[in-house]
């Protein structure tokens, strides 16, 4: 007996001091086996991928960068940002030193202080003053930059080009009839529904991604989400008219005009999935989405895009974007490289040979893999700079798709008139799931009470998350 | 053996049992960092402010109230309990009967029995995958054509609120029952064959040969599964995950769910591990009843 005891409180205390080792962490080196400094780098392609053209393109900047800075190094990491392992690899100090990320996960990057402020090291590289400063509002936190934002898109609406001309939503030099505000929406969708028998506009609805599409349909016509004071405590503020009307007009498109899919219960994947294979004549996305949809065997000349009709009561569309981190505990060096690397990449503000050739070589690829090019992207930079010329030159080379089916995107996102707004500063995520829910509810029950939903869903999301933030 | 004696040996006997000890201990280590360990933590932690993986700061019950104040917790363990009644309803008779039909099969039982226990060799995402086109709500889904061809309407399947639970449940119960089945098969294999000799010449039928041979030697079989069972559905997870992503608005979101998005969604783990703590000590109660009664089982053997 005595044994199994001394074994039981062996292991016992084993288990308690193992426990709290736990809580230690160590710091990570920033020299490499040769005793160079160097960063890892996210993303990176796997060994084994079957993009080997991007897997060439990259390992050839991993070699030229590699020369051009004899005492530093960069070594591949392929972890990709994904919240079932961010948090672990976080806490054990496995995040790579330069790791992608949407912007959406930059409050749980700043809340978790998984970065290192870079403000210092993009004075050093002469990036003062030169980020859109939209953009800036969003990658800072007080003082510090927390991140290097690569790519920002903003949300227009892409069409089917062979249902909008079933439909005669087509103009006869090539350019769709833009619907002007979400009535128009519902008009053009009843079209297509009685010339092509197809959905004539759709809205995800399930893993957040519902409520993330919602939020600039209800800002144009007037919700505010939240409100804070100056203490910073949130106040949930969508208990209104306006978010009633948001949602009618949801519900309508559904029960009244029945141009939605009979599945109510679909998500991202799922809906540009449907969109893809013609199922869909509007949806409601980002630009660089139009690249993706190869991958479902969308026709180029299928593809359009254009932007995001007015509300009632602003005309305003939701912008979001990529972003490189630098994780926390790097030295300044290690930022000076990470900046560097950006730079060789073709994300910085610097046109070398080399960026050419990688701007060049990526449009060709996409054009390879019969992506669609032609569709423009929101610069993160706050003048036009050399890189963008340089980029849109390059771009027009390898366009693909007929221009005037993405005409008027590609204006819009000039187009001063359409307000740019970010998602809502905190618990956007929560925000999005309780929205899921309500356009659940009224997209399977006819007769919903919307005004009960919403009173109910405003006080849930104050009580279960705006009170309880930090 | 006396009192002496038993001293004397206490010495030799370690000595003994140690390379029992040694073998043990490879899986002891992976038990201990793999389950042991992490439940540990959990608990304690759960108590914890966390940043992300860290804890911080000490905040008692904090996590644990506002996962119970969240308007979302009674409805969400109600729809759990939901699951494990409707698992009752419908998943728990079939493995049986099957089992016992598959018993007093005379021809093809070899094939059958391969047959039916195919989609227990599927994966699990491919079954859901299966089961999500099958209960497509528009003219695709497999249901809503066998609906076409008997000339009705389509259903909603999935998207009708009152009964998402119930088709789900179905989902799972075509998914889990082969192995339940097979241990009802071979435990009704092993009841000697002049047990149902002796019954078929006294007159008695293949329902009387259920119900007053069968049955009676499954009987503690039976019972473990109810307490089996009920652990199992109560961690549902991925089923609503992919299949409707616990809507129509939440009407099947269970614990597990919520539990994945409170840690891997919302990236509020604090909440996280107090829901997994407050699950860890219900499952654990029906554990602890599921060893008192396997006991009692064995024991009747």
């Amino acid at each position: 007996m005595k044994t199994k005891k001394t074994l039981l409180v062996l292991l016992s205390s084993a288990l308690l001091i193992t426990a709290f080792a736990g809580c230690s962490s160590g710091k990570k080196s920033d020299k490499n086996a040769d005793g160079k400094s160097f960063i890892s780098v996210g993303n990176w392609p796997a060994q084994n991928t079957t993009d080997t053209n991007y897997l060439e393109t990259i390992t050839r900047q991993k070699t030229e960068f590699e020369s051009e800075n004899p005492d530093w190094a960069i070594e591949p990491d392929t972890w990709k940002f994904d919240l079932d392992t961010f948090y672990s690899k976080a806490a054990s100090r496995q995040l790579p030193t330069l790791y992608y990320s949407n912007f959406t996960e930059i409050g749980k990057i700043v809340s978790g202080e998984y970065y290192t402020d870079i403000s210092a090291g993009l004075k050093r590289a002469g990036y003062e003053g030169k980020f859109n400063p939209a953009v800036l509002k969003l990658i800072s936190n007080g003082d510090e930059i927390v991140t290097f934002p690569t790519d920002t898109y903003s949300l227009g609406i892409a069409y089917n080009v062979d249902l909008f001309k079933k439909a005669g939503l087509m103009n006869s030099d090539g350019t769709p009839k833009q619907p002007k505000d979400w009535n128009e929406v519902a008009e053009f969708g009843k079209k297509i529904k009685e010339s092509t028998g197809k959905a004539g506009f759709a809205i995800p609805t399930m893993a957040n991604c519902g409520g993330w599409l919602f939020t600039p349909i209800a800002w144009s016509y007037g919700v505010e989400f939240m409100k804070a004071d100056k203490d910073n405590n949130y106040t949930a503020t969508f208990n209104s008219q306006e978010m009633i009307d948001a949602l009618q007009y949801i519900s309508d498109l559904k029960w009244k005009n029945g141009i939605f899919l009979d599945n109510s219960l679909i998500d991202l994947t799922e809906y540009y999935k449907q969109f893809a294979i013609g199922n869909i004549g509007m949806i409601l996305t980002a630009g660089n989405v139009t690249s993706q949809l190869v991958q479902y065997d969308m026709p180029l000349d299928h593809i359009g895009m254009m932007a995001i009709p007015a509300g009632p009561k602003k005309h305003i569309t939701l912008t979001g974007g990529y972003t490189a981190t630098i994780a926390d505990g790097a030295t300044d060096e290690q930022v000076d490289i990470a900046i560097k690397w950006l730079e060789k990449v073709g994300s910085g503000d610097v046109l070398t040979d080399s960026v050419k050739q990688t701007i060049e070589t990526g449009y060709k690829r996409a054009a390879d893999r019969n992506e669609a090019v032609g569709v423009e992207s929101l610069s993160v930079w706050n003048s036009e700079t050399e890189i963008e010329k340089f980029r849109k030159e390059v771009r027009e080379k390898y366009v693909n798709i007929d221009l005037n089916h993405v005409k008027l995107y590609n204006e819009a996102l000039s187009d001063t008139d359409i307000e740019l707004q970010p998602e809502e500063p905190v618990c956007a995520q929560e925000l999005y799931a309780v929205l899921d829910g309500i356009i659940q509810e009224i997209l399977t029950n006819k007769n919903a009470d919307i005004k009960g939903l919403v009173e109910k869903a405003n006080a849930d999301f104050q009580a279960n998350y705006l009170n309880n933030l930090d | 053996m006396n009192k002496k004696d038993k001293k004397r040996n206490k010495p030799r006997r370690f000595r003994e049992t140690l390379s029992v000890w040694l073998l043990l201990l490879p899986a002891v280590i992976v038990l201990y960092l793999m389950i042991w360990r992490p439940s540990v933590m959990g608990i304690v932690w759960s108590f914890f402010k966390m940043n992300g993986y860290t804890p911080t700061k000490f905040v008692g019950f904090q996590n644990y109230i506002r996962v119970v104040t969240n308007t979302e917790f009674w409805p969400v363990m109600f729809n759990t309990l939901k699951y494990v009644f409707w698992s009752f309803v419908v998943g728990f008779v079939p493995p049986v009967i099957i089992a016992f039909m598959l018993n007093e099969m005379m021809h093809a039982r070899r094939t059958l029995r391969v047959i039916i226990y195919l989609p227990a060799i599927l994966p699990g995402i491919t079954i859901l995958l299966l089961w999500y086109f099958i209960y497509a709500p528009d003219s695709t889904g497999m249901l809503n054509m066998l609906l076409a061809k008997l000339g009705m309407d389509p259903y909603i399947w999935l998207n009708d609120a009152r009964f998402t639970i119930l088709f789900i449940i179905i989902q799972m119960t075509w998914a889990g029952f082969p192995g339940t089945m097979f241990l009802y098969y071979t435990t009704i294999q092993g009841i000697s064959s002049d047990l149902y000799e002796a019954a078929t010449i006294d007159g008695a039928g293949p329902i009387r040969r259920f119900w007053n041979v069968a049955l009676p030697q499954i009987s503690g079989l039976l019972l473990l599964n109810v307490v089996r069972q009920m652990i199992g559905v109560f961690q549902v997870m991925q089923e609503p995950m992919v299949l409707t992503g616990g809507g129509p608005n939440g009407a099947s979101n269970s614990v597990g769910y919520q539990l994945y998005q409170y840690g891997f969604v919302q990236g509020r783990v604090g909440q996280a591990l107090a829901l997994g703590t407050i699950v860890f000590v219900i499952l654990i109660i029906a554990t602890l009843f599921y060893f008192k009664l396997n006991k009692k089982v064995e024991d009747n053997l």
